[in-house]
């Protein structure tokens, strides 16, 4: 299959194209095990230096999206090409050199990690793969990391389990960045975080990227936080990228009814404005990605939807603003009902 | 009188480390027909306090130490187990964040509902399965007849929170305990499920009391508001005012941590430094003062008490915003002070 080139953007730091990711489930009854396409035709480009927020509800591919990215799942199709370099290709040696420059940050820290290792020793643990620093020079690294991510130097000889949720983050955030990588996968940073230690991290995070020039795919579902962080977003539904822009234009001006409808869903910690918000509540529940609808995967739950949208399944098109909808939103918001991103605004 | 009365409620928890107060002196009303929100974060004794007042705080794990829950004037903390089963269901239901847990997995959803009709409300049989079909209509699940033979895990999330709430309300209560019922849903789930509760509580004068971490929910739920911390309620006020004149420093640092969809990148967000003390080791001061940046002495050496602000229906628990003749230092302008400068 081949896609025109979504994304005009003068050599990216990495470009996705045509990704598909597909799980095997057992069926009962069946020797055979379904396919379950949880990540299906995407493409997507990741500008040097920015952050990229990658949103969608429970089940919409973008935690698998990322890992592929990262060549943690195998990718069923499709490109992805790192700074020049074509990903899906490479054998595990060089896969593993490529590594150094691409981390991820996970939700749960330490859900992965061994907990009898000291927190100094986790950090430092990147460096036994990704160079050849002699021990002394490791403890240095993982110290320099320690501090820039504000763990003080009294911890690096504790363990993981003296940690609160917002210091585990940091430990993971260290671990990501002492190799010191381009590119950074951050999945749900800091979503199981209260709010107050959230606030904590969404900061750190924000002075890092600063002062590193790091690359940052910021997979989350809390569009707040997302539209606070990220330059650029891109929404996902059922598998696939439906809407990507810049973050001002997407948030004043979505074009997708589900960004629309994503949008007009998450409340606002103002009363005031949360009783003059229209909102768009979709009916209904996100279909089986096992028995995805024909053609567009949102015209079941969608207030536009007509005889084409189960027919053909829309592209991704436009420049910079780019949507994946026969009927996309053509008029600025204002006095638009339907439009109700910032509402009251 | 009010629906609900709280007073002095005291619930402690048995540890490895001995026992700790997770809810500590907290009083609240609910009125008839009034949602109440109860914020705070993890661990703050928002969760313990509907448990408590549900009376499923059960020994040897954990205590009700203190205090009267008075709901249409009895105290159900001196009630038989017999009695406050009547109460339970009739006069006040609750939905739990996970319906999973709180569902029965090998009983069919129609099964969990006639029995509470039959139990509570003396129903036959059939008038009561005639019942659970329109109560899954009244929360928009489509094809309530064939839904009521079907299992809790062949519905949805957002489903089986609907059939939550279609349950909690079946025995027609004076009042609901919403104890994060929309914390694991998607936010368009999550739309559709509070917008339904509220209509509902609007259509049946079903009061409310809602405990949520998500101070978004609450702007568009309550009209009056708890803050917790630690145990104890640090804040009451009224929606409007709470978000926009709060006068308690730990609420201006949840807000000032909380990015907003309506606010364009570039400002930083004002996090609030450090975490929330153990209950095992509570500050003698005020509970919030290591973490604030406007405490001065007596906030480390005396606790304050919930107190009235002068001219507003509002109460807070800080020394700096008392009145300045009684020696307060704080104004709510305070509030946009960096409460980060200490944060690491």
């Amino acid at each position: 299959m081949t896609t025109p080139a979504p994304d005009t953007a003068p050599d990216p730091l990495l470009r996705v194209r045509d990704l598909a990711v597909d799980f095997k489930v057992p069926v009962r009854g069946s020797m055979l095990p379904a396919r379950l396409r949880a990540v299906s035709g995407v493409d997507l480009d990741v500008r040097r230096g920015e952050i990229i927020g990658v949103v969608g509800e429970s089940g919409c591919g973008k935690s698998t999206t990322g890992r592929a990215i990262l060549q943690l799942l195998k990718p069923s199709q499709g490109t992805v090409t790192f700074d020049g370099t074509e990903l899906t290709t490479l054998d595990r040696r060089r896969m593993r050199a490529m590594r150094r420059q691409m981390q991820m940050i996970f939700q749960d820290p330490f859900a992965s990690l061994n907990p009898r290792m000291t927190v100094g020793e986790l950090i430092e643990e990147p460096l036994l793969v990704h160079s050849d620093l002699p021990a002394a020079g490791r403890r240095t690294k993982a110290l320099q990391t320690m501090q820039m991510v504000g763990l003080s130097e009294k911890w690096h000889d504790r363990y993981p389990h003296e940690f609160s949720g917002g210091q585990r983050q940091r430990v993971g955030i260290a671990r990501a960045l002492v190799s010191s990588p381009q590119f950074i996968v951050a999945d749900e940073p800091v979503s199981a975080l209260d709010v107050s230690v959230q606030a904590q991290i969404v900061n750190l995070l924000e002075e890092l990227q600063e002062e590193l020039g790091l690359t940052m795919m910021f997979i989350a579902h809390d569009l707040a936080v997302v539209r606070h962080l990220c330059d650029r977003i891109a929404v996902m539904y059922l598998g696939s990228v439906v809407e990507v822009g810049e973050c001002e234009d997407m948030y004043d001006r979505p074009r997708h009814p589900y960004t629309q409808a994503l949008l007009s869903a998450v409340p606002i910690p103002d009363p005031l404005v949360e009783t003059e918000r229209r909102r768009v509540i979709l009916s209904g529940d996100v279909p089986s990605p096992l028995n995805p609808p024909s053609g567009c995967r949102f015209r079941t739950r969608c207030w536009k939807a007509q005889d084409i949208c189960a027919t053909e399944t829309p592209k991704l098109t436009g420049a910079g603003h780019q949507v994946a909808c026969h009927f996309p939103e053509n008029t600025d918001p204002r006095g638009e009902p339907l439009a109700a991103a910032g509402a009251g605004r | 009188m009010a629906l609900l009365e709280v007073r002095d409620l005291r619930t402690e928890f048995r540890g490895a480390r001995g026992s700790v107060t997770a809810v500590d002196g907290v009083s609240f009303t609910v009125d008839a027909g009034e949602m109440v929100a109860l914020v705070g974060e993890s661990g703050c004794g928002k969760s313990a306090t509907a448990q408590s007042i549900m009376g499923l705080i059960v020994p040897p794990a954990g205590q009700v130490t203190g205090g009267q829950v008075l709901f249409e004037g009895r105290d159900l903390l001196k009630l038989s187990a017999r009695d406050l089963r009547a109460v339970r269901g009739k006069g006040i239901s609750m939905i739990f964040q996970d319906p999973m847990t709180s569902l029965n997995p090998v009983l069919t959803v129609g099964r969990q509902m006639t029995e509470a009709l039959e139990l509570h409300l003396g129903m036959s049989r059939r008038a009561a399965r005639k019942r659970a079909v329109e109560l899954l209509d009244m929360v928009r699940i489509p094809a309530a007849e064939t839904r009521l033979s079907s299992y809790p895990h062949q519905l949805s999330g957002g489903m089986r929170q609907r059939v939550m709430i279609a349950m909690a309300l079946s025995c027609r209560p004076r009042l609901i305990l919403a104890d994060e019922i929309t914390t694991a849903l998607d936010v368009t789930i999550q739309a559709q499920v509070l917008d339904l509760l509220r209509e509902l509580a609007l259509e049946t004068r079903t009061a409310v009391l809602f405990i949520t971490h998500d101070l978004g929910v609450v702007a568009g739920m309550a009209e009056r508001v708890n803050v917790m911390y630690a145990g104890q309620i640090v804040e009451r006020a009224g929606t409007v005012d709470l978000f926009h004149q709060p006068q308690m420093p730990y609420t201006w640092g949840l807000l000032g941590s909380v990015p907003r969809l309506d606010q364009a990148r570039g400002g930083k967000l004002r996090p609030i430094a450090g975490r929330p003390p153990e209950l095992s080791e509570i500050p003698p001061g005020c509970r919030f003062a290591p973490r604030c940046v406007h405490a001065r002495d007596v906030c480390q050496d005396q606790a304050p008490g919930l107190t009235t602000v002068p001219a507003r229906d509002q109460l807070t628990r800080c020394w700096g915003m008392r009145p300045a003749d009684q020696g307060g230092w704080l104004t709510t302008e305070d509030r946009f002070a960096d409460q980060s400068a200490e944060v690491r």
